[in-house]
Order: C-alpha cells, then sequence, then structure tokens
C-alpha cells in the first residue's frame, strides 16, 4: 500500500453505519500529555509520558431517516463504541475507542444543507488504539454462522489487544462473535468473545499477553444476515 | 474420536483433549469445555503448538484433566 | 553550500521499537523548533535589555499524507510511546550535509478526512533527552 486518500475512510459508532451522512472526520487519533522532568543538571528540557486523550470531531449533514444520523446522535446516552477506518478492505488500519458524545450541534446557514457537527472524547481510560479491520467492506454481512479470512500480521505480539464491534443489525436469531488466533492459519482458538448480538448493538472488549500471529473473525449461533464490523489493536 | 468401553457396556466417545478454549480446524468447531479430537490433516507441531500454549489439555483414559475427578 | 530549498531532504523518525524510518517521502511539509528561553538581566545602569541563555528545547511538527504501508508514517506514529530519534538532513542523508538529530517523545498523531476526500495526518514531537539541540553533519 502507498500513500492513500480518504476515499475509502468510514466511521461506525455504537452500531450506527454514519457513512451516508458523514463528509468530514478530524482529529483521529491521540494526544498525550508530556510532562516536563528538567533535573539541574540539564541544559534543555527533559520530559516523560503522560496521559492519553482523544477528541474525534464529525461533520455531516442532517438526517432524520430512521437509522440515520440523527437518530444515531440524538439518542446517544454514555459510553459509544467508534470505529473509524482508513479502508473498506478486511486487515486495512483501523482504530477502535470507546468514547462519549460531547456535543451534537446544528448549523442551520443560509443557501447550504443543514450541517451536523458531533464530538466524541475518549471516557474509558484506554484511550484510542490503531490496529486493522477484521470484517471485510469494512462493513459485513454474514448470512449465517461463518468463519472469516484471516489477517496476518505477519508476527505475534505480546502485550494484549482491544477489539471493537459495531453491529448494524441482525434480520432474525441471534450471534455470537469471536475473534480467533492461530499460529499458522489453519487450527483456531478463541481468543476474545462479545455477548450475544440480536439486535443493532456495540462493545468493545479487552485481552491481555499474546496474540498469534493471525486473526480472523468467527460468527455462530443460528440466525440470518448479521451486518457488522470488527477493530483489533495489538497493543 | 478416541473411545472407551464404560462400565455398563456402552462405548463413549473420549477424545484425547480437551478444548479449554473453542477450538476450530478444518471447518470443524470444538467447544470449550469439551472433549475432542483433531482430524487426521492436523500436525503434530500444531497440536504441541496448542497444548504449549494452553488452549487445548490432554485428558486421561477416563477423559479427564490432570486433577478432575 | 549555498541557499538551499528544502527539495531532497530526509526525515527519519524511529518507531515505537526503537528502529529509525525513512519517512521523508510521506511528509508535505515539516517544522523543527530549536530555541532557548531567555531570561532578561538589564541592570539599571544599561540602556539596552542584557539577557541570559537558560534551558534549551526542541519541537518538531510534520504534516503528510496518511500511508499505512509497512514501516512508513502511520507504522511509526500509530503507537505513541517510546523515546524517538527525529533525524532532518538538509539536501538528503548524504556527506557532510546539515543535519539536526533529537531525542523525543510523541505528544500528537493526528489523521484528517477532509471533505474533499484526502486523508492527511499531523504529527507533533517535543525534547525528551534534556540535550540541548545542536546542528551538526551527516
Amino acid at each position: 500500500m502507498a500513500k492513500t486518500s480518504g476515499l475509502g475512510v468510514r466511521i461506525y459508532a455504537n452500531g450506527y453505519d454514519l457513512n451516508t451522512d458523514v463528509n468530514a472526520l478530524s482529529g483521529i487519533g491521540s494526544t498525550q500529555t508530556l510532562l516536563d522532568v528538567t533535573p539541574l543538571s540539564k541544559s534543555a528540557t527533559e520530559r516523560i509520558i503522560g496521559l492519553k486523550d482523544s477528541t474525534l470531531s464529525v461533520n455531516g449533514y442532517f438526517d432524520n431517516a430512521t437509522g440515520m444520523a440523527h437518530d444515531a446522535f440524538e439518542s446517544i446516552a454514555g459510553d459509544s463504541e467508534v470505529i473509524m477506518t482508513m479502508g473498506t478492505s478486511r486487515g486495512d488500519a483501523a482504530c477502535g475507542m470507546v468514547a462519549d458524545q460531547s456535543s451534537y450541534n446544528i448549523d442551520r446557514s443560509q443557501g447550504s444543507a443543514i450541517a451536523t457537527t458531533v464530538e466524541f472524547s475518549t471516557s474509558d481510560g484506554n484511550g484510542l488504539n490503531w490496529g486493522v479491520v477484521l470484517t471485510d467492506g469494512p462493513e459485513q454481512t454474514d448470512s449465517s454462522a461463518a468463519s472469516s479470512a484471516s489477517v496476518d500480521n505477519a508476527a505475534s505480539s505480546s502485550n494484549g489487544a482491544r477489539a471493537v464491534i459495531s453491529v448494524e443489525s441482525i434480520a432474525s436469531g441471534s450471534a455470537v462473535i469471536k475473534i480467533q488466533e492461530s499460529t499458522n492459519d489453519s487450527a483456531w482458538s478463541d481468543m476474545m468473545t462479545f455477548s450475544t448480538v440480536s439486535g443493532r448493538t456495540s462493545e468493545a472488549t479487552s485481552m491481555e499477553g499474546t496474540c498469534a500471529r493471525y486473526l480472523r473473525v468467527q460468527t455462530s449461533g443460528t440466525f440470518t444476515d448479521l451486518v457488522f464490523v470488527v477493530q483489533i489493536a495489538r497493543l | 474420536m478416541t473411545r472407551r468401553r464404560s462400565d455398563n457396556g456402552q462405548f463413549v466417545d473420549v477424545g484425547k483433549y480437551r478444548a479449554i478454549v473453542g477450538i476450530s480446524v478444518d471447518d470443524e468447531n470444538f467447544e470449550a469445555g469439551k472433549n475432542f479430537d483433531f482430524p487426521a490433516s492436523v500436525k503434530e507441531s500444531t497440536i504441541k503448538d496448542l497444548l504449549k500454549r494452553g488452549r487445548i489439555a490432554e485428558v486421561d483414559e477416563d477423559g479427564d484433566l490432570d486433577g478432575e475427578n | 553550500m549555498a541557499k538551499q530549498s528544502g527539495l531532497g531532504d530526509y526525515l527519519a523518525v524511529d518507531d515505537s521499537g526503537g528502529s529509525a524510518r525513512d519517512i521523508s517521502n510521506d511528509v508535505t511539509n515539516a517544522t523543527f523548533n530549536n530555541g532557548t528561553s531567555l531570561q532578561e538581566i538589564t541592570g539599571i545602569d544599561k540602556s539596552a535589555v542584557e539577557r541570559l541563555q537558560l534551558l534549551g528545547d526542541g519541537t518538531v511538527s510534520i504534516n503528510g499524507v496518511f500511508n499505512s504501508a509497512s514501516n512508513l508514517s502511520h507504522d511509526v506514529f500509530k503507537t505513541q510511546s517510546g523515546t524517538r530519534t527525529v533525524t532532518y538532513a538538509v539536501g538528503g542523508n548524504t556527506g557532510s550535509n546539515p543535519k539536526l538529530e533529537m531525542e523525543m517523545l510523541v505528544s500528537a498523531y493526528n489523521l484528517d478526512r477532509a471533505a474533499d476526500g484526502s486523508l492527511t495526518w499531523s504529527a507533533e514531537l517535543s525534547l525528551q533527552s534534556g540535550t540541548v539541540p545542536t546542528w551538526g553533519t551527516v
């Protein structure tokens, strides 16, 4: 992959696909406070790392249709799970965070569509974490229980992981979404399991320790047409 | 699947391994907490690796883990 | 050497594992601030300001185009931990070109997906080491 445009960027929040109502995103990422610890013996500033933070701004258009942006933003109370992908293919760079929505502002200017600005600030102490998207599309539809293709990290990692799912809909039944790991891309073991889903939802979860080189999503249960996105960050 | 003949004459599937977490291989899924055998296609090195990482454990001839029953 | 454009420059930043990565091709512009606090010590007998140099400092602001290819700018900044060697060589990373090298910490890495479809990033780093930044040569 080379330098890319933002044409493949997608955002999902609280189970809502916002991509037909959002036209710009800024602050996709994080800052960290740097603390001044300069001792007498130094002639220039010495620093250490302090707290991380993230504030995302989402700009878009007002949309009052069922399941669209207004439904998403006016209903949010408490933590939102937010996934942003930098491309639409499985394995593309993606970040995830649990955030609180701090504002939903409407701008009714003369001669333009009603514009909205929403701000999310990370809220659970885990910050925004960069990784990859494990579903393809990136929003994927599993018509029934399925194992997805894997994403190869080229090596295992040892500091645990944090994963976020955003579920848009499920036509019938209920499903369990799991992330599985493998050292050889053929024998898989369950690594992270999300709560059973039976409708629009989102969830974030963490694990500690080693994640094997290959990761994939597996859905199980009796259901039809699960529409969902899964993001994982190796820490 | 490894089987043993129980006291009442029934043959019971025991399996050589216990899935500590869910295991999937060759489109077969083995539920966590249950005993199972790997398909013949699975290499010895793969099984050793899953044992080493604690994803599966060996069970005895009664299908029990060390210290169970 | 005479007055120079910024064409052909070299910028490398360590990733979180400490390996130097040449991210020159991902960077559209960068600012290197290398300054010193000044203390005013003007005596009442003077007609112009007297000053002393105090603590030095360094900050770097980098802007670029998103690139998630292996070991380039996204890989460098996606994790913000660790001290990073930042190396800037004017005219390229070759013999006797002016070079500024600092040990720094990342304070921000943010992406911007603008309404025109572009995806750009900005990163900020500040001096970590307490060592006064000095210009040398490659």
